[in-house]
């Protein structure tokens, strides 16, 4: 079984059949149209070919258990910036004046009116959903693409080394990091550790048993894999590829597709303001 | 001309106070084994670190004298460079798996050479065969043996087609199985004219012994003795703490009781013809190890029952069955040795144990001293029962040694006086009283393990499950760690011991637990356990080499259940002197 955020050799159609370059085109142009949208409906579909390929791709289930988790933790300070959306000039779309309608609003001598509006919760449903959406397409393409196929596109697309061997590095640790941290955590909570605390002074403090064994065990990692990346002849030279970069034509569909998707999205974004609220 | 031409190289690193390697002048020829011997800190690791140009291209400092490499001069290239000759192996697989399939990591080191891709697979191909991965080839390595994780490194390293093949400690952290199939690919390796330097500081010592040609003994950084295979039964090798194989040392006994032996085996085949030769047809007189020659382990008495476990299941995901109904009970008292390839549950079971994880079988049960642990806070199961991780790094975080052992009482919210009775008994426990205010940082591999089994040792539980207690110690270290455990077991605490060292659990073990694919294969004395090879062979596992001594010379009467050198000693001596 794969652990989390790693990649795990499988036949599925997704592993198998689609090439990176397709799969890196079609999750950038998802990522960055999320990033411009602002309208949950359209975002929401976005989240529709996502079943698809979550399907598909037989990713496990339990990974996004951390996308709820991080929805959760995103809530507290997206609901306090949610609170500040009182402007009525922001809303492109919507009526300002419904969008700004108070249901909980007060005026606060420096901050100005925070308060809970129809379009501040719009927009805080917006982000988590954005949120939502960008953890999930990313385990998606980790899961299904390993790390020779990432390095081996980058490559062929004359990426500098440097950079491919930094993405390499952090493919690579990402997975074992996870470990670690699970790992120093029940360490910690068999001597009686636990982080909550009432007083936020004294839960700071009580982070260093888990921040201090993991900044060193990075720190470590890192150290190693410098230096199992130089033994195994990392700089000597230009690496080969190890795979042909050879697309099909359902690779050239899908990377049309995000060119389309993401086309479609700019220039309605800017011409009909689509998916703005 | 020598691959290895060493003239008084010496080397200190950049914040180190003396030379971690003095003077070092010695010639490798190609196709020779050189098993480097030494205990931790003699200075094996910096010696094959330099001749992969890591020192002092990665790791600087100080070099005088000069080291080449089939002509190379080390000081002159870095590690990206040597490695079209040199190819290193590190203890841990894991640290030099660097890719998510076995295919993609052994491509890795040519693909960075720069080589046509036809000859990058060629190459992949020859390193599959030679470490035989046939049919892993789409494996996520995470998901393998240690020893077959620790083939992929070796294959990696293999398909760089070195002139020099590297191995630091290659097997200290493999089950029996696994450290045969690493060996076995280092024999092969070198038929085919490689020449292979492989280090060793202890624990091994069986294992190397079968299959080198040359050994070099490392002291304080300096060469203490270079000879051939039978320096390794050299008195000296227990003088610097690595100890020698097991056959040598009842040889020795032997040899010094006046039996007509004179020289000394390191090899279990040479071992059994000695013993056949010193015997002539006679058989012995024992079925199994008779009662006057075995230790006190026997005759040890158990409280009652600790932990009792029942049907004990645990799935990850619907097809991966971690644990598939365990059912065991733990007396007060008891030393319990849990063995089993990577992967087989032992971990798993242990975080049972201490409420880290769950049990998902409805009819599962665990109760510790009568109560289910499944229903009890975290602050009450630690103190019944703990587990100290076999990586003390995930563990220590404060700066100083005490401070790190009193963070347990601190949490737990003990009054200030009890806490401080508590810190210092455990700091004297563990032979750390006099290191309190040592930064935990510098720490050597020893001290760590000890602080993190004292900064558990506060709690006062009364049964501890500690993870590989032993890996990274010399034989020295080793015995010292075990002899601080027998003490935590003579006053009153249960041990439950992870660990890949056979020759540990047969030493100081009362029971073994045999784990493999999520299930119990044998539970029960050591010495009924080791009795049955063919048993353990199923978990990929060997009793240790003087236990197989025993079971290899069946025919002429031995018993197939002597544990220890002593016993074994012991019995030889009684059939060969029989009037004294």
């Amino acid at each position: 079984m794969a652990r989390w955020l790693e990649y795990e050799s499988r036949e599925t159609y997704l592993h198998r059949k689609i090439h990176p370059l397709a799969k890196m085109a079609i999750m950038l142009s998802i990522l960055i149209v999320s990033g411009f949208w602002w309208d949950p409906r359209y975002l929401l579909a976005l989240a529709l070919p996502l079943v698809v390929l979550i399907y598909v791709s037989k990713i496990p289930l339990t990974w996004f258990r951390v996308v709820l988790l991080a929805m959760v933790t995103a809530a507290y300070p997206v609901t306090l910036a949610a609170l500040g959306q009182t402007d009525p000039g922001i809303y492109k779309v919507l009526d300002p004046q419904w969008a700004t309608t108070p249901i909980l609003v007060y005026d606060f001598p420096i901050a100005g009116r925070l308060g809970i509006t129809p379009g501040g919760m719009l927009w805080m449903a917006a982000v988590e959903i954005r949120t939502m959406l960008m953890a999930s397409y990313m385990f998606v393409f980790i899961y299904t693409t390993s790390m020779a196929q990432v390095t081996d596109t980058l490559l062929a697309l004359k990426v500098p080394n440097p950079i491919v061997f930094v993405i390499a590095i952090v493919y690579r640790l990402i997975p074992d990091l996870s470990r670690v941290v699970e790992n120093i955590l029940s360490a910690q909570r068999l001597r009686g550790w636990k982080l909550a605390h009432w007083n936020p002074i004294k839960m700071i403090r009580r982070a260093v048993p888990l921040m201090n064994p993991l900044m060193r065990r990075v720190a470590i990692m890192v150290e190693q894999i410098t230096l199992a990346t130089q033994v195994r002849g990392f700089g000597a030279g230009r690496p080969t590829p190890t795979q042909e970069i050879r697309l099909k034509a359902i690779d050239y569909v899908i990377i049309a597709v995000g060119v389309l998707l993401l086309t479609f999205a700019m220039v309605g974004m800017f011409a009909w303001k689509l998916g703005q609220i | 001309m020598a691959l290895v031409e060493a003239r008084d190289y010496s080397f200190r690193y950049l914040r180190g106070k003396e030379p971690a390697l003095k003077n070092i002048t010695l010639d490798i020829e190609p196709g020779t084994v050189v098993g480097l011997v030494g205990k931790a800190g003699a200075g094996k690791t910096t010696f094959l670190k330099a001749l992969m140009g890591i020192l002092p291209h990665i790791e600087p400092g100080y070099t005088e004298g000069d080291l080449v490499v089939a002509g190379m001069a080390i000081r002159d290239h870095d590690p990206s460079e040597m490695s079209r000759l040199v190819s290193i192996v590190l203890e841990t697989p894991e640290v030099q798996i660097f890719s998510l399939t076995v295919k993609d990591d052994i491509a890795f080191g040519p693909a960075n050479l720069g080589l046509p891709r036809e000859e990058i697979w060629a190459r992949v191909n020859y390193a599959i065969e030679e470490a035989d991965l046939r049919g892993f080839e789409d494996r996520n390595p995470n998901n393998m043996s240690g020893g077959e994780q620790q083939s992929l490194a070796v294959a990696g390293a293999l398909a760089m087609r070195p002139q020099l093949l590297a191995m630091d400690e290659p097997v200290s952290m493999l089950d029996p199985l696994g450290k045969e199939r690493v060996m076995g690919i280092m024999e092969r390796v070198s038929k085919s004219g490689a020449t292979t330097v492989v280090s060793e500081s202890g624990a091994d010592i069986e294992a190397i012994a079968e299959k080198v040609d040359r050994v070099v003994a490392l002291h304080e950084g300096r060469i203490l003795f270079d000879g051939g295979p039978d320096a390794l039964a050299d008195p000296r090798m227990e003088e610097i703490g690595v100890g020698r194989p097991q056959v040598s040392e009842i040889f020795d006994r032997l040899r010094q009781a006046d039996v007509g032996v004179q020289s000394l085996p390191t090899t279990l085949d040479a071992a059994e013809e000695g013993i056949r030769r010193l015997l002539g047809d006679r058989k012995i007189q024992a079925l199994s190890v008779p009662p006057e020659y075995r230790d006190g382990r026997g005759q040890r008495t158990f409280g009652d029952i600790v932990v009792e476990v029942t049907d004990l299941r645990h799935v990850y995901t619907p097809n991966i069955q971690a644990l598939r109904g365990l059912s065991f009970q733990i007396r007060s008292g008891e030393v319990i040795g849990v063995i089993g390839q990577n992967g087989s549950g032992k971990s798993t079971m242990a975080r049972h144990l201490v409420g880290l994880l769950k049990p998902t079988g409805k009819t599962s049960k665990i109760t510790v001293l009568g109560s289910d642990v499944t229903r009890l806070k975290m602050r009450d199961i630690i103190r019944k029962i703990n587990y100290v991780f076999q990586n003390a790094d995930d563990q220590i975080f404060a700066n100083t040694i005490r401070e790190e052992v009193a963070f347990a009482p601190e949490m737990m919210e003990l009054p200030k006086d009890e806490a401080d009775a508590l810190v210092k008994e455990a700091l004297e426990t563990f032979h750390l009283d006099g290191h309190e205010q040592d930064y935990t940082l510098s720490l050597p591999e020893d001290l760590k393990t000890y602080l993190s089994i004292a900064s558990i040792y506060p709690l006062k539980p009364q049964i501890l499950i500690i993870d590989e207690p032993t890996t990274g110690l010399d034989s020295h270290g080793e015995r010292t760690m075990m002899d601080s455990l027998c003490r935590l077991r003579d006053a009153g605490h249960t041990l439950v011991i992870i660990t890949h060292n056979m020759k540990t659990v047969a030493q100081y073990c009362d029971r073994a637990i045999v784990m493999n694919k999520g299930q119990i294969l044998m539970d029960g004395a050591v010495r009924e356990i080791y009795s049955q090879p063919q048993r353990l062979l199923e978990a990929d596992l060997r009793p240790p080499q003087v236990t197989r001594l025993g079971q290899d010379l069946r025919d002429l009467g031995f018993p197939d259940d002597v544990l220890t050198v002593d016993e074994m000693a012991r019995l030889l001596l009684h059939n060969l002197q029989p009037g004294r």
